[in-house]
C-alpha cells in the first residue's frame, strides 16, 4: 500500500489503529506528504461543496410523492412550495445521520459528508498536533501538579496551624463581675461581632432571691476568646497581678484594646483576668539553617522496554544529593544532582517506515528543588519536594513525596515516593520518559 | 458502533414494517432521508439530469412497491443505491451499443482515463474518470457507503473497492492539477 492508498484509506477511516498512528506519524514529519495529504482534503472539501449545491428538485419530490400517495391533491401545492426549501430540509435530515446509521463511517451522505469531513480533516490534522504535543501536555500536567500540592499545602497549614499573632500564645479571657452579677443577653451579644470568638459562657441567671454566692459563681461569664491578637501590649492596663496555681493570672480594672473593649458591656466595670496558656505548639526545629541529604531510590518503575529483545544495559542507578537552606520550619529550598536512569523510546520515520529505538541509560541532572514541610506531630513531618533541573538530553521535573522522621536532633531519615519526568528532544520532536520509585535518604542539618 | 447499527437496523425494519401496514409517512420519512444521496448519485453517475432523475423517480417508486409487498433489507440505504446503480447500468447499456456491459466496465476501469482537461468543474471531472472508478468514488463520497456496502451493493470484493475509490481519487486529483497548471500558463 502506497502511501496514496494510506490517504484514501485513512479519509475512510478504514486504517487500523496501527496503521493510522504510523500513518500519522508520516505526515507529521513529512512536509510533502503533508501537502499530498491536504490536496486529498481539498478533494473531499469539493465534494462536499457540490454535494451542498445539488438538491433534488421539488418536481421529482411532487413527483414520488405524488404517485406514492402521501401528498393529496389539497396538499400539492402546499409541497411544492415547501419543496423550494427541500434542499435545505433533506441536507440537514442526512446531516443528521438519522438514516442508515452513516454518521460514524466519515462521509456518509452528502450534507453529512459536510460536517464529518470537516471533523475528519481537522481531526486528522489535530491528530497529527496531539501526536507531538500530547508529550508537553504531560509535562503540563505535573507542573500544575506540583502547584496543587505546593497550594495545598498552604491549605493544610491553614488547617492545621493554631492561630499566630505576634504572641505564640492563646489567650484566654476570663471576665469576673464585681459590682454586678446579674449578666444579660446584651453582654453576650456583645461578642457576637468579633469574627472568631467563641462564647463559653455558664448559665444565665436572675440573682433575686437568695444564695447569691452560688449564684454570683454560676452567672459567671466565661467568654473564651480564641484568635485574639494583641498587637499592642501596652494598652492593656494591668493595676495587679495574683498567681493561680494553674495559670499565671493577672487581673485588670480596664483594658484599653478596642478589641476586647467592645466585647464588654459597657455600664459593668469589672476586673478582667487574662490567663495566658501555653500553646501546645509544634516543638521548634533544632538549630542550623543548612541540610545536607542523600538519597536513593529503589523499586522505580518506567516505560516498558523490551529489554529481552534488545539486549540494551538495564543501568538502574537512583541517587542524589541535596543542600537546602531552611528559611523556616516548612520552606526550604536548595540545589540537588544525581544519576538517574530513564527508559527513552523514540521512533524515526525513513522511507516511509517506522524505526522504534529503544534504550535506559543513566543520566547525570542537576537543579534546584523547593521544599515545603508541614509539621503534624512531633517526630514525623510530611513534606513535598518540587525539583526543576536538566540532564545532558533536557529538561528533568521531579517531585517527592515523602515522610520525615526526626529521631535525632540534627539528622533525619526520610521515605515516600519519587516521580520523575524527563522531555528530551530527537530530530525536532519531543518524548517524555518517566519513572516513579520508592525514594529514602538520610538528612543532616547544620 | 454495533448498537447503533442494529438500532438503525431495528428502526428501518420498522419503517419498512409500517409501509407495509399502510403507513406513508414512513415512506416519506425514508425517502426525506435518502432521497439526496440517491439524487446525486445518480446524477454523477449518469452526467445527465434528465436520465438522473427518471432513475431517481423509478427507484423509489420501485422501493414503495416492494416494500408494500413485505420487502426485508439489511439496510434501506445500500438497498437504494443499489436499485440506482443497476437502474443507471441499464442506462448506460441502453445508451452504449456496447453488447456486454461488464466487459465494457473492465475496460473503462484501467484505460479510460482523459487527460486532456480543459475548463472543468468537480462534476466534468467525474466524468472523466473511469466508469468503475468513478461509481466507486460517487457511491462513496455522495451516497457515503462504506467500503463493505459499496462491495455488496457492487458485488465486488471490499479490496477491488479500495483500490477503486483511491483510484479514482488518484486520477481525479491529477485531472485538477493539470487543470490548475494550464490556468497559471494560460
Amino acid at each position: 500500500m502506497n502511501f496514496e492508498e494510506r490517504i484514501s484509506a485513512f479519509m475512510d477511516g478504514a486504517l487500523s489503529p496501527g496503521e493510522e498512528t504510523e500513518f500519522l506519524h508520516i505526515l507529521s514529519v513529512s512536509p510533502d506528504k503533508r501537502a499530498l495529504f491536504h490536496s486529498y482534503l481539498d478533494q473531499r472539501a469539493a465534494f462536499i461543496a457540490d454535494a451542498r449545491s445539488t438538491t433534488v428538485p421539488s418536481h421529482l419530490d411532487m413527483a414520488v410523492l405524488g404517485a406514492a400517495g402521501v401528498l393529496g391533491a389539497g396538499t400539492a401545492a402546499a409541497a411544492a412550495s415547501g419543496s423550494a426549501t427541500g434542499g435545505s430540509v433533506a441536507g440537514g435530515s442526512v446531516a443528521g445521520g438519522s438514516v442508515a446509521g452513516k454518521a460514524g463511517t466519515g462521509a456518509a451522505g452528502m450534507a453529512a459528508g459536510a460536517a464529518t469531513s470537516g471533523t475528519t480533516g481537522a481531526g486528522s490534522m489535530s491528530g497529527v498536533t496531539a501526536a507531538s504535543w500530547w508529550t508537553m501536555g504531560r509535562m503540563l500536567s505535573a507542573l500544575l501538579l506540583g502547584v496543587a500540592l505546593f497550594s495545598g499545602g498552604y491549605v493544610l497549614n491553614d488547617l492545621l496551624t493554631p492561630a499566630q499573632g505576634t504572641h505564640a500564645h492563646d489567650i484566654e479571657l476570663v471576665a469576673t463581675p464585681v459590682e454586678e452579677n446579674r449578666i444579660t443577653d446584651a453582654s453576650t451579644e456583645a461578642v457576637s461581632p468579633f469574627n472568631g470568638v467563641e462564647t463559653n459562657s455558664g448559665p444565665v441567671v436572675a440573682n433575686d432571691t437568695g444564695t447569691e454566692e452560688k449564684m454570683q459563681e454560676a452567672a459567671t461569664p466565661h467568654v473564651v476568646y480564641r484568635n485574639v491578637y494583641i498587637t499592642q501590649i501596652d494598652t492593656v492596663y494591668l493595676p495587679g497581678e495574683r498567681t493561680t496555681s494553674a495559670h499565671e493570672t493577672r487581673a485588670i480594672k480596664r483594658i484599653d484594646t478596642v478589641v476586647i473593649a467592645a466585647a464588654l458591656p459597657p455600664r459593668i466595670d469589672r476586673p478582667i483576668n487574662i490567663v495566658e496558656q501555653p500553646r501546645s505548639s509544634v516543638s521548634p526545629r533544632s538549630s542550623g539553617r543548612f541540610e545536607v541529604e542523600l538519597q536513593r531510590e529503589h523499586l522505580s518503575t518506567w516505560p516498558y522496554i523490551d529489554y529481552g529483545r534488545l539486549g540494551v544495559d538495564r543501568t538502574q542507578q537512583q541517587f542524589a544529593v541535596s543542600l537546602g537552606y531552611l528559611f523556616d520550619e516548612r520552606h526550604s529550598a536548595g540545589i540537588i544532582a544525581g544519576e538517574k536512569s530513564f527508559a527513552m523510546e523514540y521512533y524515526r520515520v525513513e522511507n516511509d517506515s517506522l524505526f522504534l529505538f529503544q534504550r535506559q541509560p543513566a543520566l547525570f541532572y542537576g537543579g534546584g528543588f523547593y521544599r515545603y514541610a508541614q509539621p503534624l506531630f512531633s517526630g514525623v513531618t510530611p513534606e513535598v519536594t518540587l525539583t526543576l533541573g536538566g540532564c545532558d538530553f533536557g529538561p528533568v521535573l521531579g517531585a517527592r513525596l515523602a515522610l520525615r522522621f526526626d529521631p535525632l536532633d540534627r539528622i533525619s531519615l526520610l521515605i515516600g515516593a519519587n516521580g520523575t519526568i524527563l522531555a528530551y528532544r530527537y530530530r525536532d520532536k519531543l518524548f517524555t520518559s518517566h519513572s516513579l520509585g520508592l525514594s529514602y535518604g538520610m538528612r543532616y542539618r547544620f | 458502533m454495533l448498537e447503533n447499527v442494529s438500532q438503525t437496523a431495528m428502526r428501518e425494519a420498522q419503517l419498512l414494517e409500517r409501509i407495509r401496514d399502510g403507513d406513508n409517512t414512513a415512506f416519506t420519512e425514508i425517502y426525506t432521508g435518502h432521497k439526496q444521496s440517491v439524487y446525486l448519485y445518480c446524477l454523477r453517475y449518469l452526467g445527465e439530469n434528465g436520465a438522473a432523475e427518471d432513475v431517481f423517480q423509478d427507484v423509489f417508486l420501485g422501493f414503495l412497491q416492494h416494500a408494500r409487498n413485505g420487502l426485508q433489507v439489511s439496510s434501506i440505504c445500500a438497498y437504494l443505491i443499489r436499485s440506482a446503480r443497476n437502474a443507471c447500468l441499464n442506462r448506460i447499456r441502453d445508451r452504449k451499443a456496447t453488447s456486454d456491459v461488464y466487459e465494457m466496465e473492465e475496460k473503462l476501469a484501467d484505460d479510460h482515463f482523459e487527460d486532456d482537461a480543459t475548463d472543468i468543474d468537480l462534476s466534468e471531472a467525474l466524468d472523466r474518470l473511469p466508469e468503475l472508478n468513478r461509481e466507486a468514488l460517487v457511491l462513496r463520497e455522495y451516497a457515503g457507503l462504506t467500503y463493505e456496502e459499496i462491495a455488496e451493493v457492487s458485488g465486488l470484493p471490499t479490496t477491488t473497492i479500495c483500490k477503486r475509490i483511491y483510484r479514482a481519487r488518484q486520477q481525479l486529483r491529477r485531472i485538477v492539477l493539470q487543470e490548475k497548471r494550464r490556468k497559471q500558463e494560460s
